[in-house]
């Protein structure tokens, strides 16, 4: 069993998911690399793999275990991890430089997450689906219903129809062939839970409850093969979509200078 | 979370990246101390009727558990203790010395 609780299931580590994603993780709180996020905690923890609204109890408690004046800290020992800001400089010198570790240093310093992120979703590619999930459920957090995230959920539905291209080199631990097979099916079928997540997460966000419970449109789904669950997964991202866009048409958020738009178009 | 439960896996191999002392434990010596074992297969058909059957926050719950359960092949023990007579605040150290006595190093 997997520990929960750790850096490699952190929201504020966009590159990671358990065991696969970059070797090294970087967090956006603590602006650090995480060097043993398989073992390594904070105060901050907010985990991936359950939407935030089901997981506030859980990070309430661990919160209290780990004061924020530690830093991050290894979960069992609760000694300090040592802090190592990230360079690229460092990296291209010492022949260690990771795409996807850059990509999350650029978001971290970059002025317009907002048009990062457009540009960032839809890909084939696993480590990116779990890094822009992860990008869009803090960014949509951070911004409350001040801002109506409406396009920039629409797009992580519509990525859900995507089909991912999972490699052996994409699990951050040594896995055989074998172990390869078993666990594949696992983690695509994973990357498919976070980005409804962070789509429920929107909808406790505007407490709508059809967005909100999108889970139970696929039914159980989860417990078919990969194919089978992909499939219903295609099947339901029409109806998301009308729930989100309806939800913004009632709220009147949506494309409200349509037509201007248009004619642009 | 603080919970009766303890966590054991049937796979040496699937909690190895806990990178620790292993340990082990015989099943039949916690059942006969009237303690619940769930195996791995009895534990992950209980996951799989809730995912079926439930809705909402139990079924995302569930389908958690499942996850995580498959990938470690994860079994269950349900701790009985009767806790009445021990202080709250000494609770976490008597259920250590009560547990131990189950598990011996690999």
């Amino acid at each position: 069993m997997r520990n929960p609780y750790t850096c490699d299931n952190c929201i504020y580590n966009p590159s990671q998911y358990f065991d696969i994603g970059s070797k090294v993780g970087y967090c956006l709180k603590c602006s650090l690399l995480l060097k043993s996020s398989s073992h390594t905690t904070c105060h901050f923890f907010k985990r991936k793999d359950l939407p935030l609204f089901l997981s506030q109890e859980g990070h309430k408690e661990h919160a209290g275990d780990y004061p924020e004046s530690k830093g991050i800290v290894f979960y069992y020992s609760k000694h300090p991890e040592q802090e190592i800001k990230y360079s690229e400089c460092h990296a291209w010198l010492t022949n260690t430089f990771d795409p996807y570790l850059h990509e999350v240093a650029i978001y971290h310093r970059s002025e317009k997450k907002w048009v990062y992120l457009q540009a960032f979703l839809s890909s084939r590619n696993p480590i990116k689906h779990i890094i822009s999930s992860s990008f869009i459920r803090r960014y949509i957090q951070q911004c409350g219903k001040k801002n109506d995230n409406y396009r920039l959920v629409l797009s992580m539905a519509n990525d859900l129809k995507e089909k991912i291209s999972m490699q052996l080199e994409d699990f951050r631990i040594e896995i055989t062939y074998e172990e390869f097979g078993e666990l594949k099916e696992d983690y695509l079928k994973e990357i498919i839970l976070l980005k409804i997540y962070g789509i429920q997460e929107y909808g406790s966000i505007l407490e709508d409850d059809k967005i909100m419970w999108i889970s139970d449109e696929l039914n159980g789904a989860l417990l078919y093969s990969w194919k089978e669950f992909f499939s219903y997964v295609q099947q339901i991202v029409p109806v998301v979509q009308n729930y989100i866009i309806s939800s913004a048409k009632q709220r009147g958020t949506f494309f409200p200078d349509s037509d201007s738009f248009e004619e642009m178009g | 979370m603080k919970t009766p439960y303890t966590s054991v896996s049937e796979v040496q191999n699937s909690i190895n990246h806990f990178s620790g002392i292993l340990y082990k434990t015989e099943p039949n010596q916690i059942i006969n101390d009237k303690h619940k074992f769930k195996a791995h297969s009895e534990l992950m058909n209980e996951l799989r009727s809730i995912i079926l059957t439930s809705s909402k926050k139990e079924r995302i719950y569930a389908q958690r558990a499942f996850m995580l359960a498959n990938r470690a092949k994860e079994a269950l023990i349900e701790w009985e203790f009767i806790l009445d007579t021990v202080k709250k605040k000494d609770r976490i150290k008597w259920c250590y010395n009560h547990i131990q006595k189950y598990f011996q190093r690999v």
